[in-house]
């Protein structure tokens, strides 16, 4: 799998695309001393190999997604990669993670209302078979979400 | 912000490529490029999105991604949840409610670091009482597409009015 193999000149350009996922392959391009066919090369790479994506992250709570929620899922062993292809497909579900500790999976979910969440967590997620239990954390409030990881 | 259904259909396509040429989605939208620029321009102010490059940690060398659950003294949570949002470690952080009171994703590059951040740097923030670690093994799904309706309809509909696509 593709690890470890960035080069300084791959986290320079990430670093600028984490700024101003718009910026022109032109301004980089000239920001770092570099051909625009060069950095027009590197990001197709990394966006080949799933390193790096670039995309328009919208706020949930102010497009009509107001309740969020981080569920930890106590999972049956034998059942957990079943489980996770299953949370993986759900549309509401944003975040899924195979994780250590008192849950085996970590997932985040967005809904419109209380309604909603129920319905996930009472309905939707009893069709999952394998889920032993759950802990529900909602999301009152978002104090920090920062994306430019992975560079320094 | 009131959000129309022309914002709703912009925040579709940059959610699937925050590159899409603002002409394609002009075409796509059946609305002149300056409108689009305009109305990205304004949802960015208003915080509604940021187009931005994300990347996944486990694949950049940063090997060590963890969820921590806080439960932190009452008198505490305003002043902690600002001295761990100041943590560069900590990406993520929420206020919850249920048996804990913070939530955090933290991203490091080694369990060394990571223990470092649980022992010393947290230990040095008042008011936490305790803290739950579940190491994140592997991330299955990390998506940033937090549109109400899937993208699946709209392209279908969009397919419709305009079925050459793809011009950049």
């Amino acid at each position: 799998m593709a690890k470890h193999n960035l080069d300084s000149t791959d986290r320079k350009i990430i670093e600028l695309l984490q700024e101003d996922g718009r910026m022109p392959f032109l301004t980089i391009a000239n920001e770092l001393g570099l051909a625009e066919g060069t950095v027009r090369r590197r990001i197709g790479r990394l966006l080949d190999e799933g390193i790096l994506r670039i995309v328009g992250v919208t706020d949930p709570f102010k497009i009509g997604l107001t309740t969020v929620a981080i569920v930890g899922l106590k999972v049956e062993r034998a059942l957990l990669d079943e489980t996770a292809s299953a949370l993986v497909k759900m549309p509401e579900v944003r975040f899924v993670a195979l994780s250590t500790g008192n849950f085996d999976l970590v997932i985040q979910v967005a809904v419109s209302n209380n309604d909603q969440l129920l319905d996930f967590l009472i309905r939707k997620l009893s069709d999952i078979p394998g889920i032993l239990n759950t802990g529900t954390s909602l999301v009152l409030k978002v104090a920090k979400e920062d994306f430019a990881w992975g560079v320094n | 912000m009131q959000i129309d259904d022309l914002d709703q259909k912009i925040l579709t396509y940059l959610q699937e490529d925050g590159r899409i040429s603002y002409v394609t989605l002009a075409a796509k939208l059946g609305v002149s490029e300056g409108t689009i620029r305009k109305r990205v321009r304004k949802l960015e102010t208003e915080g509604v999105v940021q187009i931005v490059g994300v990347t996944d940690p486990l694949k950049v060398g940063l090997d060590t991604v963890a969820y921590v659950w806080f439960e932190i003294d009452r008198h505490h949570l305003e002043n902690a949840m600002q001295r761990l949002a100041e943590l560069d470690e900590v990406r993520y952080l929420i206020v919850t409610t249920g048996s804990h009171d913070l939530v955090a994703m933290v991203v490091v590059p080694s369990r060394e670091d990571l223990v470092h951040l649980l022992n010393d740097r947290f230990s040095s923030i008042p008011g936490i009482v305790s803290t739950q670690t579940s190491i994140v093994l592997k991330i299955h799904k990390q998506t940033y597409d937090w549109a109400p309706f899937p993208m699946t309809q709209l392209a279908i509909s969009e397919e419709e009015e305009h079925p050459a696509h793809g011009q950049a």
